[in-house]
């Protein structure tokens, strides 16, 4: 696969080459943009929603910061370095973003304020003289649960973060994907749910799903973002999975089978033929014992 | 008409028990070729050992080609056993009367090479000490099971149908042998079984005889069918066919009908049995192998024009390997000098006199051999799921010197047994043949008795 992808892979980034050589622009960022005011207070919690939106929208071509995995091609620069970092504080990376030059795409009308002040508090986050408030998340501090409501087959999930003093507290916003245990891993099922200010999500549990001879299932629930959540996982036993009526084929005759679960008219035919044939060879052989007594 | 020309000179119950019995007790050449018989097969005993102690890796089967020279020589084998049913079975119900001199050696050929082919299938596998397990464990949904009963039974056939018309002659032996070893008289003693001449004892004889005879047909058809199920029941490219039972049965006949002629050949001029095997039953013999040449070319076609002219995408590259690849020498030789030319030379009278007829049959069995050879390797070159990064090695295939050496073994042995029969038992019916010449039971009788006074 690799060496059939390269050629192309080539010529595109040469193509690209050509482009940002005839781009051939500068940054040309006004003073005011360094002296923009912070919306709001930069908290851990924005910068995880920032993550989020980085990695749908940056990702391609700038790489998770710090990672060195951005495309030098289109001179699209590693936004975790010092170097960087330095050179451009929260609000004249607002203002690259938000404008664009060349390859870098305007973000004006993509994104609402919020999720780009997201981003930027983010992409600053890589800046250790950034301040970043509020409580940052610990993964093995969140917990997850869920309780069954039988009749509807709802599954009412609840996500916790406990705080360092011991106290649970609910988790709002935390995205929860509910699975199926098979043999080969786990299968997601339905959508992603989002717990509300309280920690809870309702997920409506499919009825087609296929369980055990008695219609057991094992039901997984897990944090989508295990980077920030953690890898806690609740998992259940119910009987809300369809009834397999399983037939073990290698149970049946068959001509696959054992030698023991030979198909019948093969076996009769089988005995039929060679019981015929050797009960005449026996006949025979029986009848050369009685040539002496033909003589008498 | 073989009728007439035997009145024309016929020939005295002693003549005829003087010739027959006369190659049993005299031993031209017989100690050499014994020796020679035994060399071979004394190189494929040691090949064989090596290959026990080493296991299969001696041979050059490797993960795609795992049925060799092997499975090719088994069918080549079981193919030429074929004959025995064709000749004494097939002729012989119906009434024909040229085949009375040749229907012994037929079922020898039957006898030596349907017990080697048992053999070889054991010397295809990697521990043959687990052989037992086959007739425990088999499957019976399985065609090696059923092949297995079939050999054993066509052997079991073969020998009986040997062994009932040699019955009356054991009379003979029992007076002219008084010469030979002990244990030669004790064989004959045993094999008697009581026989004296009786109109009854032969009636039974003849009766049992005729039983066998029409058992061994379904049973000889039994057997190469189903050798040829042990490929046609598989989805492999080449073997895939409807029509692979009769085209072994056909391909089989062909053989055995070749070797015949060769055993004719060396027996008449071997055992001074010119006046027995004369120009008349080449000449039969020869007719009787075009006929079957020309069933089994009808079969060829059907074989390979068929799938060549749809050249499904998978039979493509198997029948281009066949037709001008890598296998187009060996396969163009076989088809041309073992089967198209043979057919065209043995329509000339001249070419069915008995030297050019066993040139012509060495022809026949050698292409007969590589024939087998074409239908087995080929195929398995092409897997049906390639393994990724194959060593080289898996996708080439040329027997080792361990591999010929234990198939000349095989070829080897079976010529022993016949041998061995040659010498212990005459090789055509003196009874049967006295019957023609007109001499009567009684006659037979009387002339036994004169000798033991």
């Amino acid at each position: 696969m690799k060496h059939i992808l390269k050629p192309r892979k080539t010529t595109f980034i040469f193509i690209l080459l050509i482009l940002s050589f005839s781009v051939n622009a500068q940054w040309n960022i006004p003073d005011y943009a360094k002296n923009t005011k912070l919306p709001t207070e930069p908290t851990y919690k924005l910068t995880e929603t920032g993550k989020q939106l980085f990695i749908k929208n940056c990702i391609q071509c700038h790489g998770l910061p710090g990672e060195g995995k951005n495309n030098t091609a289109i001179n699209a620069p590693d936004l975790g370095t010092a170097d960087y970092q330095s050179k451009h504080n929260a609000g004249q990376f607002y203002y690259q973003f938000n404008e664009g030059m060349g390859f870098m795409p305007s973000f004006k009308d993509k994104l609402n304020k919020d999720d780009k002040w997201s981003i930027t508090f983010y992409v600053k986050s890589f800046d250790k003289g950034f301040k970043i408030t509020g409580e940052k998340i610990k993964a093995e501090n969140c917990v997850i649960d869920f309780k069954t409501e039988d009749s509807a087959r709802t599954l009412i999930a609840t996500a916790n973060i406990i705080d360092k003093n011991g106290i649970s507290k609910p988790a709002e916003g935390v995205e929860i994907n509910f699975f199926v245990k098979r043999i080969f891993g786990n299968l997601p099922i339905g959508e992603t749910v989002i717990t509300d200010q309280n920690g809870t999500a309702v997920f409506k549990f499919p009825d087609n799903i296929p369980g055990d001879e008695n219609g057991k299932i094992k039901i997984i629930a897990k944090f989508k973002d295990s980077d920030a959540y953690g890898t806690a996982m609740k998992s259940a036993e119910l009987n809300w999975g369809t009834h397999l009526h399983f037939v073990n084929p290698v149970l049946e005759r068959t001509l696959w089978g054992p030698n023991n679960r030979v198909p019948l008219w093969l076996l009769l035919s089988f005995l039929i033929v060679t019981g015929s044939v050797w009960l005449t060879i026996f006949y025979v052989v029986f009848q050369i014992t009685q040539i002496k007594k033909a003589g008498k | 008409m073989s009728e007439v020309i035997h009145k024309d000179n016929k020939k005295s119950l002693s003549k005829i028990v003087d010739d027959l019995t006369k190659p049993l007790k005299r031993h031209y050449g017989f100690t050499p070729w014994i020796l020679f018989l035994t060399a071979i097969m004394a190189l494929g005993i040691w090949a064989y050992i090596i290959q026990i102690r080493d296991g299969l890796g001696v041979t050059a089967m490797r993960d795609y080609v795992s049925w060799g020279l092997y499975i090719a020589s088994f069918i080549f084998f079981i193919a030429t056993a074929l004959i025995g049913m064709l000749i004494s079975a097939v002729l012989g119900l119906i009434g024909i009367k040229w085949i009375t001199p040749i229907a012994r050696i037929a079922e020898m050929i039957a006898i030596g090479f349907a017990m080697w082919a048992g053999l070889i299938i054991i010397f295809d596998m990697g521990r043959p000490d687990r052989v037992l397990n086959i007739f425990l464990h088999g499957r019976i949904q399985s065609p090696i099971v059923w092949d297995i009963t079939v050999v054993t039974t066509y052997v079991a056939i073969s020998l009986i149908l040997y062994l009932l018309p040699l019955i009356p002659d054991i009379p003979f032996l029992k007076k002219t042998m008084t010469d030979q070893p002990k244990w030669k008289q004790k064989i004959y003693a045993v094999l008697s079984f009581g026989f004296k001449g009786h109109t009854e004892q032969y009636k039974l004889i003849k009766r049992l005889t005729r039983i066998m005879a029409i058992l061994i047909i379904p049973v000889a058809l039994a057997i190469h069918t189903v050798t040829s199920w042990l490929f046609a029941l598989t989805l492999r490219v080449g073997w895939d066919s409807t029509i692979f039972g009769p085209y072994y049965v056909t391909g089989a006949f062909v053989t055995g009908g070749a070797a015949v002629l060769i055993a004719m050949f060396i027996f008449s001029r071997d055992f001074r049995l010119k006046e027995y095997i004369t120009d008349f039953h080449f000449d039969k013999m020869g007719k009787l192998l075009v006929l079957l040449m020309l069933v089994y070319l009808y079969f060829n076609i059907n074989e390979y024009l068929v799938p060549a002219y749809k050249m499904k995408t998978l039979d493509e590259h198997h029948l281009f390997g066949l037709f001008t690849g890598k296998f187009a020498l060996m396969f163009w030789t076989v088809q041309l000098g073992g089967l198209i030319i043979p057919i065209i030379l043995m329509l000339f009278k001249k070419m069915r006199r008995p030297t050019p007829s066993l040139i012509i049959g060495i022809a026949v069995v050698t292409g007969a051999f590589f024939k087998r050879y074409l239908i087995t390797i080929p195929t398995l070159l092409h897997p049906h799921l390639p393994i990724q990064n194959v060593p080289a090695e898996f996708s080439t295939y040329w027997p080792t010197a361990f591999e010929w050496s234990i198939t000349m073994m095989a070829v080897a042995g079976a010529v022993l047994i016949i041998t061995i029969l040659a010498k212990l038992f005459p090789i055509m019916p003196i009874w049967e043949i006295a019957h023609e010449e007109g001499i009567t039971n009684e006659e037979i009788n009387k002339f036994v008795e004169e000798k033991n006074n």
